[in-house]
């Protein structure tokens, strides 16, 4: 498994996403089922339905030989209660589990992006006390999860 | 569809040709009209193949390669389509900062090169008509006072005196990090300088754009030499690609981390369209030395033949003014040559026109300065011309996948 053309959405502070292509070099389908980052206090997979991001249920499944495209608006990790700003240009390093036990690391590089501001509902993990990153991410400004 | 070349005299006649003979090819708008058998009307909006084009996209598709021991976009036949920006790195701004910032540029022009969307491109759908595009990155004299780099500076590599006649705008001068990016796609040009903005915003402010155009792709036959908005044949002289000459004037081989890199100097020329157009054609050419019809030299020969500056006419007067522009750009020693490769600017009515003269230099100083001087002392053409910008920066070498543009100075 890969994460290839990674990038994440540099923000200051709050949560921010990660992005590109997962591939699934195997001749069997593997499910992504949560990740880790020093860069983060909690790691979600999220998917975007109606304009909202939530956490997906299961998780990010890549066809055995296949690709799934992890972009703003669609598919991605979510990197929350940030440790420190993310800038531009900063590689970040995250941890991806797969349902067959196993991990991999992905060094996925900060960019500037003004898109990728869906609203969060809920989840219900925490960092959300922590969203003055909105700066970032406006619209989830006025967002208030139950934390 | 048509042959490359012909120019149907009326564009309804090869339009007529095109429906008849090869829809196939025509594209879905040209299909459905036919299919409808009805007299086509599309939509202006459409592009549909014009006279002498493939109509095939062929163009936009076509790639230069982004890798190599030179940077492109130098040697590279100049492109119909061309903006410079000029970045101001942030105060406080760390080495550290410029190498992230050249990963992140080289990572954009490997991807658009290519016709595939940078990491976090604002708009991927624009990414995928590279038309020939190149970026091309070089370093003005302020990094060079980045933690540790001063040593490695080239001598050169101080911001151009200002000249006789300069009236120079700091809004058009200088800067930190120059980008040259040119393609044959007006549009492609803006969506690259949107992703390399996007990039710099976290380190620099933007200084300075300009924008600048040639011919469009195919209008002239390949390899003609084009013309500026005063009508002169500009760029005949000039090193040729691919030869030990041209690596001679271009290719630095000093300090170590510039072997393969390059000097490039900008200047931004206003010109006096009124006024130039009020001389008589013959004072027009005297000013330069060369004809309007096709550029060839008034001391005779073809527009490829060298002006000879000995030449006299029957009452024993040189023919080639000694104030003409010709003239005095000639070489006084053999290492004063440069490459030319200026751009057009403005809208091309009297008060917006001018030329964004850019050359490349394997060392400046010794080779643009002198030549400069003289024109800006006796040129004639500086009655038509005003200089209200410059800028010169040291142009890294290539860079090899995997690698980065500036690698060589800044993991010294
Ligand atoms: C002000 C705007 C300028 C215009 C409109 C202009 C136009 C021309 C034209 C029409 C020619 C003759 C055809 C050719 O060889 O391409 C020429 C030649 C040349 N120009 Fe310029 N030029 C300008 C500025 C400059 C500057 C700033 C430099 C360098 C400092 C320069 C250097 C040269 C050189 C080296 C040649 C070839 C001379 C030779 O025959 O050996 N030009 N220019
Ligand atoms: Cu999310």
């Amino acid at each position: 498994m890969t994460l290839t053309d990674a990038w994440v959405k540099a923000a200051d502070s709050g949560m921010t996403g990660e992005f590109g292509v997962l591939t699934n070099s195997g001749d069997e389908e593997v499910t992504i089922v949560g990740g880790s980052s020093p860069a983060a206090g909690v790691v979600e997979l999220h998917e975007v339905a109606d304009g909202q991001m939530k956490a997906i249920d299961g998780g990010f499944v890549v066809p055995a030989g296949g690709t799934l495209t992890l972009e703003p608006g669609g598919y991605h990790v979510m990197l929350m209660q940030l440790t420190g700003p993310i800038a531009p240009g900063d590689e970040v390093t995250t941890t991806l589990e797969c349902s067959t036990g196993g991990s991999f690391e992905v060094v996925a590089t900060a960019k500037e992006f003004a898109g990728g501001n869906e609203e969060y509902v809920g989840g219900g993990m925490g960092g959300m006390d922590d969203m003055n990153g909105a700066s970032q991410m406006p619209s989830m400004d006025g967002s208030q999860p139950a934390g | 569809m048509t042959e490359p070349g012909d120019n149907g005299s009326a564009s309804g006649f090869s339009r007529r040709r095109l429906l008849l003979g090869g829809a196939a090819i025509g594209g879905s708008a040209a299909l459905v009209g036919a299919a409808a058998g009805a007299a086509v009307a599309t939509s202006v909006n459409q592009r549909d193949q014009q006279p002498g084009d493939s109509g095939t996209g062929a163009l936009g598709e076509s790639t230069v390669d982004p890798y190599g021991p030179h940077q492109a976009g130098i040697a590279t036949p100049a492109q119909a389509s061309a903006a410079i920006a000029s970045f101001s790195l942030r105060p406080g701004s760390s080495r550290t900062d410029l190498v992230k910032l050249m990963k992140l540029l080289s990572d954009d022009i490997e991807r658009l090169a290519a016709g595939e969307p940078a990491l976090a491109d604002p708009v991927p759908e624009l990414a995928a008509v590279p038309a020939n595009l190149t970026v091309t990155v070089g370093f003005g004299p302020g990094v060079f006072s980045l933690d540790g780099l001063a040593p490695y500076r080239p001598e050169w590599l101080v911001d151009l005196p200002v000249f006789a006649g300069d009236e120079i705008d700091p809004a058009f001068t200088g800067g930190d990090i120059l980008v040259q990016i040119c393609s044959d796609d007006p549009l492609t040009v803006g969506h690259t300088l949107r992703v390399v903005s996007n990039d710099a915003a976290a380190f620099t402010t933007t200084r300075w754009i300009q924008q600048g155009f040639h011919n469009a792709p195919g209008a002239l036959p390949s390899g003609t030499v084009g013309r500026n908005l005063f009508g002169q044949v500009d760029g005949i002289v000039n090193p040729t690609p691919g030869t030990a000459d041209f690596d001679e004037v271009v290719w630095s081989d000093a300090p170590a981390w510039l072997v393969g890199g390059t000097g490039m100097v900008v200047r931004r020329v206003e010109f006096e369209l009124e006024t130039w157009t009020q001389l008589d054609r013959a004072g027009r050419e005297e000013i330069i030395g060369r004809n309007l019809s096709d550029g060839a030299p008034l001391s005779g020969g073809t527009p490829e033949s060298q002006v000879d500056l000995d030449a006299v006419d029957e009452r024993g007067l040189s023919v080639i003014a000694p104030t003409a522009h010709a003239r005095l750009a000639a070489p006084t020693n053999p290492r004063e040559r440069i490459l030319r490769r200026p751009y057009n600017f403005g809208t091309g009515v009297a008060g917006d026109a001018g030329q964004i003269f850019v050359a490349f230099a394997a060392d400046p100083a010794e080779q643009f300065v002198g030549i400069q001087r003289r024109l800006a002392e006796s040129d004639l053409l500086n009655t038509w011309v005003t200089y209200t910008g410059s800028a010169i920066a040291a142009v890294p070498p290539g860079f090899s996948p995997g690698g980065w543009i500036g690698e060589t100075l800044l993991e010294a």
